[in-house]
C-alpha cells in the first residue's frame, strides 16, 4: 500500500513543482486522497494525478491535485479544510471512471489519440495535455465511431469525456 | 513528419526550384523575383554566416531590420534556419525605444548580432541588466509589442521553430482560408507580429510571397491583381483607406479566397464595406493576443448575425472573470481569459508583466469584454483608451467612427481633455480630406446626430495625419496632450 508521504516525495519530484502534501479528504460520504502541489512551472492536476499513478501505480489511491500558489498551512501540517473546500468548489478534479458504453468509447478515444494512460470522465481535455493535434484526431475518430461530425468549437466547449459522451447519446 | 526550417526550405527548393517564392521592390520600386532554389541558397549562405558569427554563444539574438524587403526576408529565414533567435527591428525607431528595447533584449542575451542590407552580422554588446540574465530557455523569435500604450514590451517565442505539416500553417489559420502553396500578399511591416508570423508560415507552407515595401491602397489592390493574390492579412486601417478608393473594382478581388484581419478593432463600417467587397465568406477576422494565449475567429456570415463580435474561441477555452476572479454569466462584462494548447508559461517573457494567470492555466493580457449565450465574444475598449467625462465611458472609437462618416473627414482620433468638473471631456484630432475644409461646428453638429450629448466631442484640432503604428493601431501616447484650460495644441 502507497502512504500519504511517498506520494508527496513522487509529486515534489515533479520539475514543475516546488512542493507538494497529500491528506485524506471528506468528500461525497468517502475519503479520498488529496495532494496540493506548489508549481514552480504551470502544470495541471490530471497531469500531476496521472504522473503519480505512472509511477506509484494507477491502485495508489491518489484521487487529484490541487495547484496551489502556496501550501496552505494549518497546525504544521496541510490545511485539510483548504483541501476539502477545493474539492466542493470544484477547483480539483476528481479521478471517475466511465459510467457507461459511450463514455468507455469516448474515454478511450481520447487515450490513443491523446497517448494518455488514465481519463477521467471529467479531466478536461487542455488539463489533460491535450493539443491541437489530438483535438484534430479526437474529432475525425468520433466522427468514424459515433457518424456524428463535431466542430472544433464544440468539442473545446464540452472539453470533458462526460460533456462530449452527452453530445453523442 | 516534422522538420527543422533549414530541412524544410531545402526540400520545396529541391521539389519546385522553379517556382517564385519571394516577390519584393527595390528602392527604385523595380520588382525583384526571387525562386525557391535561389531564396534557399541565400538562405543558407547566410545562416552559415551568422552561425559562423555567433561561434559557440548561445546567449546571442539576432537584430534584424525588418523592412518589408528581400533582404530582410532573407536574414529572417535564414535566422530561423540557423535556430538564432531573431529580433525584427522597425528600422525606424526613435533612438530612445531603440535602447529601451536593446536594454529587454539584454534581459535575456549578451550580444545582439545586427544585420545589415548586406546581412552582414555586427555584434553589438547589449545593455547589461542589473538582475542578469534570466533563466534561459531557447527562444525561435522576439516580437516587439505594446505598440498601442507606448511602453516597449518583448514577448518570446519559445523555439526552436519547427516545420510540422499538421501544424503549419496552424488549424485557425486553415480554417481562415489559408492553403499550401498559395500566393500571399503581405501588406504590414515584417517588425509586427501579425506579419511576420504571416510570413513564416507562409516560408514553410511553400507559399509564393509578395512584399509590399510600403502601404498605398491603390497599389494593395494592383498587386492583388497583379499576382492573382490568393490570402492576404490587413488591419482595418488598410481597409479603411482601401475601401476609400474611388474606383474600387469588386473583379480585381477574384483571385482572392480570403481576407482575414486582425491586430485592432475594426469599425462596424468598415467591416460592412468589405463584406460588400468580397461577399461575407471571404472576410475573417481573428483576435488574439501576440502573447499567443488563445484566438477568437469569426467569418463575416457569422458576423452579420451578430454585429461586433469578435468571434467564438478556436481551440481555446473563454472565460469572463469579474475583479475577484470569479467567472460571470453570458452578458456580463470582465477580464476576458482564454486558454490554449500552446500554452505559454510564465517564463516565456522577455518582460514578466505581460499577462496574468489563473492557476489553471488561464491567461489574459487585460482585455475587457462579454461572451453571448452561443459562446461568441464581444470586446469592450481598454481600460487606458476608454474616456471618462463626468462618469460615463466613451469608447473613443465610437466617436472617431462618427467623425469619420463625415465627408470631408479622411482620419481621426479621440482623446481625453482634462475638465474641471468632469474629470474628462472628448477631444479630438482630425484629419481632412485634402482640398477640404469644415468648421468645428459642424462636426460637433454632425456627431450630434450620431452621439450622446457627453459623447459629443469638446474639442477639435485640425491635424496632417494621425499617429499610427504600422498595424494600424493608433499611438495615442504621441499625440501632444491636450491642456487643462482647453487650450488646443500649439
Amino acid at each position: 500500500m502507497v502512504t500519504l508521504p511517498e506520494i508527496s516525495e513522487v509529486l515534489s519530484a515533479h520539475p514543475g513543482v516546488r512542493r507538494a502534501e497529500t491528506a485524506i479528504v471528506r468528500h461525497d460520504g468517502r475519503d479520498v486522497a488529496i495532494a496540493a502541489a506548489e508549481f514552480s512551472e504551470y502544470v495541471s492536476g490530471p497531469i500531476l494525478r496521472n504522473y503519480v499513478w505512472r509511477e506509484l501505480g494507477d491502485d495508489s489511491g491518489l484521487a487529484g491535485v490541487v495547484i496551489v500558489e502556496d501550501m496552505p498551512m494549518a497546525d504544521g501540517a496541510v490545511d485539510v479544510e483548504y483541501l476539502a473546500s477545493a474539492v466542493a468548489e470544484g477547483r480539483c478534479t476528481l479521478f471517475e471512471d466511465p459510467g457507461d458504453d459511450v463514455e468507455r468509447r469516448v474515454a478511450a478515444i481520447w487515450s490513443a489519440q491523446m497517448d494518455v494512460g488514465s481519463v477521467g470522465v471529467n479531466d478536461d481535455f487542455l488539463e489533460l495535455g491535450g493539443d491541437s493535434l489530438s483535438a484534430l484526431g479526437i474529432i475525425a475518430a468520433i466522427e468514424t465511431e459515433f457518424g456524428r461530425s463535431l466542430d472544433v468549437y464544440e468539442f473545446m466547449s464540452a472539453a470533458s469525456v462526460r460533456r462530449l459522451a452527452e453530445i453523442l447519446r | 513528419m516534422v522538420l527543422s526550417v533549414r530541412q524544410r526550405i531545402a526540400d520545396i527548393a529541391r521539389a519546385e526550384p522553379d517556382r517564385t517564392a519571394l516577390v519584393g521592390f527595390g528602392t527604385d520600386l523595380a520588382e525583384q523575383v526571387l525562386s525557391w532554389r535561389e531564396f534557399a541558397d541565400r538562405v543558407a549562405d547566410t545562416a552559415d554566416t551568422l552561425r559562423a558569427a555567433l561561434g559557440r554563444s548561445t546567449r546571442s539574438c539576432a537584430v534584424l531590420p525588418a523592412g518589408n524587403t528581400l533582404p530582410a526576408a532573407i536574414g529572417i529565414a535564414a535566422a530561423l534556419a540557423a535556430e538564432v533567435p531573431v529580433f525584427p527591428l522597425n528600422p525606424g525607431t526613435p533612438p530612445a525605444e531603440r535602447d529601451a528595447l536593446l536594454r529587454l533584449l539584454g534581459r535575456r542575451f549578451t550580444h545582439g548580432y545586427l544585420m545589415d542590407a548586406q546581412l552582414r552580422p555586427r555584434r553589438m554588446d547589449l545593455p547589461a541588466a542589473s538582475e542578469g540574465p534570466g533563466k534561459f530557455s531557447t527562444v525561435a523569435y522576439l516580437l516587439a509589442t505594446g505598440a498601442s500604450t507606448g511602453i516597449p514590451k518583448i514577448s518570446a517565442r519559445p523555439g526552436p521553430l519547427r516545420y510540422d505539416p499538421v501544424q503549419t500553417a496552424s488549424p485557425v489559420i486553415r480554417q481562415a482560408g489559408w492553403r499550401t502553396g498559395q500566393r500571399q500578399l503581405i501588406v504590414g511591416p515584417l517588425y509586427h507580429a501579425a506579419p511576420f508570423t504571416a510570413f513564416i508560415d507562409a516560408l514553410l507552407d511553400s507559399n509564393t510571397v509578395v512584399l509590399q515595401p510600403f502601404f498605398a491602397p491603390q497599389w494593395t489592390v494592383e498587386l492583388v491583381r497583379r499576382y492573382a493574390i490568393e490570402w492576404l492579412q490587413l488591419t482595418p486601417a488598410h481597409m479603411r483607406e482601401i475601401l476609400r478608393q474611388s474606383d474600387l473594382d469588386p473583379t480585381g478581388f477574384a483571385s482572392l479566397r480570403a481576407m482575414l484581419h486582425t491586430a485592432a478593432r475594426c469599425d462596424a463600417d468598415t467591416k460592412r464595406g468589405w463584406i460588400g467587397l468580397l461577399g461575407p465568406e471571404r472576410v475573417y477576422e481573428l483576435y488574439g493576443a501576440t502573447e499567443g494565449i488563445g484566438v477568437t475567429l469569426v467569418r463575416g456570415d457569422e458576423w452579420l448575425v451578430r454585429p461586433g463580435t469578435v468571434g467564438r474561441g478556436f481551440l481555446t477555452q473563454i472565460r469572463i472573470l469579474d475583479d475577484a476572479g470569479h467567472a460571470v454569466p453570458p452578458g456580463t462584462t470582465g477580464t476576458v481569459f482564454m486558454r490554449t494548447p500552446q500554452r505559454v508559461g510564465r517564463s516565456d517573457y522577455v518582460n514578466g508583466q505581460a499577462i496574468r494567470t489563473t492557476l489553471d492555466g488561464f491567461a489574459t493580457v487585460g482585455d475587457h469584454g462579454r461572451l453571448d449565450r452561443d459562446g461568441y465574444l464581444y470586446l469592450e475598449p481598454r481600460d487606458h483608451d476608454t474616456i471618462n467625462v463626468g462618469g460615463e465611458k466613451v469608447d473613443p472609437d465610437e466617436v472617431e467612427a462618427a467623425l469619420r462618416d463625415h465627408p470631408a473627414v479622411v482620419d481621426a482620433v479621440a482623446v481625453a481633455v482634462p475638465h474641471q468638473t468632469l474629470g474628462s471631456v472628448v477631444g479630438v484630432h482630425v484629419v481632412l480630406r485634402p482640398g477640404t475644409s469644415v468648421r468645428r461646428a459642424e462636426l460637433a453638429a454632425h456627431c450630434g446626430r450620431r452621439l450622446a450629448g457627453y459623447k459629443i466631442p469638446k474639442h477639435f484640432t485640425f491635424v496632417d495625419q494621425v499617429p499610427r503604428s504600422a498595424a494600424g493601431k493608433i499611438q495615442r501616447w504621441r499625440l501632444a496632450p491636450y491642456h487643462e484650460n482647453g487650450a488646443s495644441p500649439p
